[in-house]
C-alpha cells in the first residue's frame, strides 16, 4: 500500500485483571482482551474490524484512540509512540482521532441541546467561539444531513438514524483524520443502516478520512472497508484486503464466519458450508497453542502446543495459522461474487 | 389438507394517551403444516404484536384486539377454534401446549432463580400431568436432543450458567416439550453471535423435520428468511405490504417497500457502490396518515396513493402486494415516469403492464 501509516498498532495486549473481594482481593484470572496485536492504519483507508461477541475488537478500538492505557505494547500515532506524549500532544491526538459510538441512546447526553452536544468539543479545543462556533454548528449539522433549525432541539426528538448522524456530527468537529467507528450502525433498522452507511462514505471522500470501522456483521463490513481484519480470542487471525476474504479466506476460522452469516438469497440455502460446534471458548482461559484449534477442522498435534505463526503472501494476505493457508485448494466456503447485471433506476 | 392456523383480517390496536396506535392493522394468512411463515419487517411494524395477539397475551388495557379470527386447527382435530373467542382456561391449554413460542433474549424468558431442568419439567408436568420422575427423565431427553452436552448434568444448572446460545437452545427444548402444532419464534437469533446463530436456525429446521410443526419466524433479518422460510409476508406499519413465497419475495419483488429493503442491505456476495437507502422514516402510527403509509417514503407514490384504503392486490401468480401499481384501474392515474420507473425495476410484470 502507498499510503502513509497513520496509526500503527505494535504487539498491543491489554489484559484484565478479575479480582473477588474488596479487602482481601483474591485474583480469580486475567482476562486477555487483546493478546499481541499488530496493525498499520493507512491513510485514506477504511479498516475494518470483524469478530463474534468479546473477541476484542471493542477493547482494541478503546487502545486505539488511547482510551485505555495498553499492558504492553505500543501505539504510534504518525510514528510517534501515543504513551510518551506530553500534554500538547495528547491534546493534538484526541482532535485528530475522533469515535463513533455504537448506541445513539446513550452516548447523546439528554439534558444537552443538539448545538451545545456538537459545539462541546469545539469549547475545549477553543477552536471557535460566538457566531464562528454557531456557523460551525450549522455547518456540521448539514454535512450529515440535517437541517439548523435541529441545533435547538434535544437528543429525544430525534430518530436513532438522526442520532447517530449528531454523533457523527460530533465527531467531525474538530476535523479529525482518523475515526474509529465502533458498531454505528448495529442499533438502527435495515433501512437506516443504508443512509448512515452512505453518509460515512460520502464524507471519507469528502474529508478524505480514515476509517477504523469496528463490527459484528460480515456484509456491512463487506460493503464499507477496504481491508478487513478479522479477530479471535484477542488476535487478528486473518488480515486481508475486502475481496479476499470473502473470495478467498484462509484461516479456518473466518471460514466458518463466512459459512455461518446468512445470505439473502434463498438459492444459496444449500451452499456448502463449514459449521462450527460448540461456543466460543473463555478468554478466562483459552486453549493453549492456537486458540481456534478445539474447533478447527485441520488440527494438527503442533497446533496444540506451538504458538501459531501469521503467514503472509506478497499481495498482503495475511493470516495466524501455519497449516491450512495458502494450499492450493480454494475454501468450499468463499463467497462467489455476483457482479450486479441489471442496473436500478432510482429516480 | 387443512392449514393449521389461519387468521383472518386481525386488528390489534393499543389505546394510548397519544391516540390509537394500530399496531395490527388487518393481517390475513393460512399456515401450513410443516410449513415456515416469514413474517418479516422493521422494529414498530407490528410483528411481535402479532405474534402475541394469537396467543392472546396482548396487555389489556392498553391493548385489545378488536376485530378478526384466529382459526386454530390442532393435527387430527375434527373442526378447528377461534382463539380468540376461547374462555381463558381453554386457551391456557393451548398455550405452550399446542402453539409454543420462543423470545428474543434468551436471558430474560427462563426464570433466574430455577434451574433449566426445573422451569423445562414444570411446563411437562402442567400440560401432560406426568408424574416428577417422568417428566424429568424427559428434560433430559429434550435437553439432549437440542445438542446441550452433558445434559444428565445440565439440567440442574441455573440459566446464568448457560451461554446465550445454549439458553435458545434449553428455550427451544421447552417449547418442543408438548409437540407442539406451531411453533412461533420472534427474533430467535437476534440477540446471538453469527456462528452460533447458525447452529440455532439448523437445530430449528432439524426439530422441525422431527416434530412436524408448522413454524411462525419472526424477523428484521432477511438473510436468516432466506435461510428457513418457505412463505413470507413483509410488513410495513401494521400492515401486509407483500405476501409472497421465498423465492419471488427475493426476485421479483412487487411492493416499493420490498424492493427498497432488498436493495438498502449490503450483501455478502454482491459488490455494489452506494446502498440504496429508503429514505425518510417509519410513520408514528398513532398519527398514521390517510391511504397507503409508505407513501410519503415511496419513490413510485402518487396522488390516488394518499387516499382510501389499499388492499392487498394480486401483483404475480403466488404473489400479492399491497400498491396501487398493481390496481388495474388505479394505475392508468399514475404519471407515465413513475409507471415506466416501476417497470424498469420489474415490479410490475411485464405482460400485465
Amino acid at each position: 500500500m502507498n499510503s502513509e501509516i497513520i496509526l500503527q498498532a505494535k504487539n498491543l495486549k491489554k489484559y484484565f485483571i478479575l479480582s473477588k473481594g474488596v479487602i482481601r482481593k483474591k485474583i480469580l484470572g486475567t482476562v486477555k482482551a487483546v493478546d499481541g496485536v499488530n496493525l498499520d492504519i493507512h491513510e485514506g483507508e477504511t479498516l475494518g474490524i470483524v469478530g463474534e461477541t468479546g473477541c476484542g475488537k471493542s477493547t482494541l478500538g478503546r487502545l486505539i484512540m488511547g482510551l485505555e492505557t495498553p499492558t504492553e505494547g505500543a501505539v504510534l500515532f504518525k510514528g510517534r509512540d501515543l504513551w510518551s506524549s506530553d500534554k500538547a500532544q495528547w491534546k493534538n491526538f484526541r482532535s485528530q482521532v475522533q469515535i463513533v459510538f455504537q448506541d445513539p441512546f446513550s452516548s447523546l447526553n439528554p439534558r444537552m441541546k443538539i448545538k451545545d452536544v456538537i459545539a462541546e468539543p469545539l469549547i475545549i479545543h477553543q477552536t471557535a467561539r460566538g457566531g464562528e462556533m454557531q456557523e460551525r454548528v450549522n455547518e456540521l449539522l448539514n454535512l450529515v444531513g440535517l437541517a439548523s433549525h435541529h441545533a435547538e432541539r434535544y437528543p429525544h426528538e430525534f430518530s436513532g438514524g438522526q442520532r447517530q448522524r449528531i454523533g457523527i456530527a460530533r465527531a467531525l468537529a474538530l476535523n479529525p483524520k482518523v475515526i474509529v467507528c465502533d458498531e454505528p450502525v448495529s442499533a438502527l433498522d435495515v433501512s437506516i443502516q443504508a443512509q448512515v452507511l452512505n453518509l460515512l462514505d460520502h464524507l471519507q471522500k469528502k474529508l478524505r478520512l480514515t476509517y477504523l470501522f469496528i463490527s459484528h456483521d460480515l456484509s456491512v463490513v463487506k460493503h464499507i472497508a477496504t481491508r478487513v481484519a478479522v479477530m479471535y480470542l484477542g488476535r487478528i487471525v486473518e488480515l486481508a484486503p475486502s475481496r479476499e476474504v470473502f473470495t478467498n479466506p484462509q484461516h479456518p476460522y473466518t471460514e466458518a464466519l463466512l459459512s455461518s452469516c446468512p445470505i439473502p438469497d434463498p438459492g444459496l440455502r444449500e451452499r456448502p458450508r463449514i459449521l462450527l460446534t460448540g461456543d466460543v471458548p473463555s478468554p478466562l482461559n483459552p486453549p493453549t497453542g492456537c486458540y481456534f484449534h478445539p474447533r478447527c477442522r485441520f488440527v494438527q498435534e503442533s497446533c496444540r502446543k506451538d504458538e501459531p505463526a501469521w503467514v503472509e503472501t506478497a499481495s498482503g494476505h495475511g493470516a495466524l495459522c501455519p497449516i491450512a493457508p495458502f494450499s492450493n485448494q480454494p475454501s468450499p466456503a468463499a463467497i462467489h461474487f455476483k457482479d450486479k447485471i441489471e442496473t436500478v433506476i432510482v429516480n | 389438507m387443512n392449514p393449521v392456523l389461519s387468521v383472518n383480517d386481525l386488528k390489534t390496536y393499543f389505546f394510548t394517551e397519544e391516540g390509537v396506535v394500530r399496531a395490527v392493522d388487518g393481517i390475513s394468512y393460512d399456515l401450513w403444516p410443516g410449513k415456515t411463515l416469514g413474517i418479516v419487517g422493521e422494529s414498530g411494524c407490528g410483528k411481535s404484536v402479532h405474534a402475541l395477539s394469537i396467543l392472546r397475551l396482548i396487555p389489556d388495557p392498553p391493548g385489545k384486539i378488536i376485530s378478526g379470527e384466529i382459526l386454530f386447527r390442532s393435527q387430527g382435530a375434527e373442526k378447528s377454534v377461534d382463539l380468540l373467542k376461547l374462555p381463558p382456561r381453554q386457551m391456557q391449554a393451548i398455550r405452550g401446549n399446542r402453539i409454543a413460542m420462543i423470545f428474543q433474549e434468551p436471558m430474560t424468558s427462563l426464570n433466574p432463580v430455577l434451574t433449566v431442568g426445573e422451569q423445562i419439567a414444570e411446563s411437562i408436568r402442567h400440560h401432560e400431568g406426568a408424574t416428577a420422575a417422568a417428566a424429568w427423565d424427559q428434560t433430559v431427553k429434550l435437553i439432549d436432543r437440542v445438542g446441550i452436552p452433558h445434559a444428565a448434568k445440565r439440567v440442574f444448572d441455573y440459566p446464568h450458567a448457560f451461554s446465550g446460545g445454549m439458553r435458545q437452545r434449553a428455550m427451544i427444548a421447552m417449547s418442543l416439550a408438548m409437540k407442539p402444532d406451531i411453533l412461533i419464534a420472534d427474533e430467535p437469533t437476534t440477540a446471538l453471535d453469527v456462528t452460533i446463530q447458525a447452529q440455532i436456525l439448523n437445530l430449528m429446521r432439524e426439530m422441525q423435520n422431527d416434530y412436524k410443526m408448522a413454524v411462525i419466524l419472526i424477523t428484521h433479518n432477511l438473510g436468516v428468511v432466506a435461510e428457513i422460510c418457505d412463505e413470507v409476508i413483509v410488513m410495513y406499519a401494521g400492515k401486509p405490504a407483500e405476501r409472497t413465497n421465498i423465492k419471488q419475495i427475493f426476485q421479483t419483488p412487487s411492493h416499493p417497500y420490498t424492493w427498497g429493503l432488498l436493495n438498502s442491505i449490503p450483501k455478502l456476495n454482491e459488490q455494489t457502490e452506494r446502498l440504496i437507502p429508503i429514505e425518510g422514516q417509519p410513520p408514528n402510527l398513532a398519527k398514521s396518515p390517510e391511504g397507503c403509509l409508505f407513501a410519503p417514503r415511496c419513490a413510485y407514490a402518487w396522488d390516488s396513493c394518499r387516499k382510501g384504503n389499499i388492499k392487498l392486490l394480486p401483483s404475480r401468480a403466488n404473489q400479492t402486494a399491497s400498491c396501487l401499481l398493481h390496481d388495474p384501474v388505479m394505475r392508468s392515474s399514475a404519471p407515465v415516469e413513475i409507471f415506466h420507473k416501476a417497470q424498469m425495476n420489474h415490479l410490475i410484470e411485464a405482460a400485465r403492464a
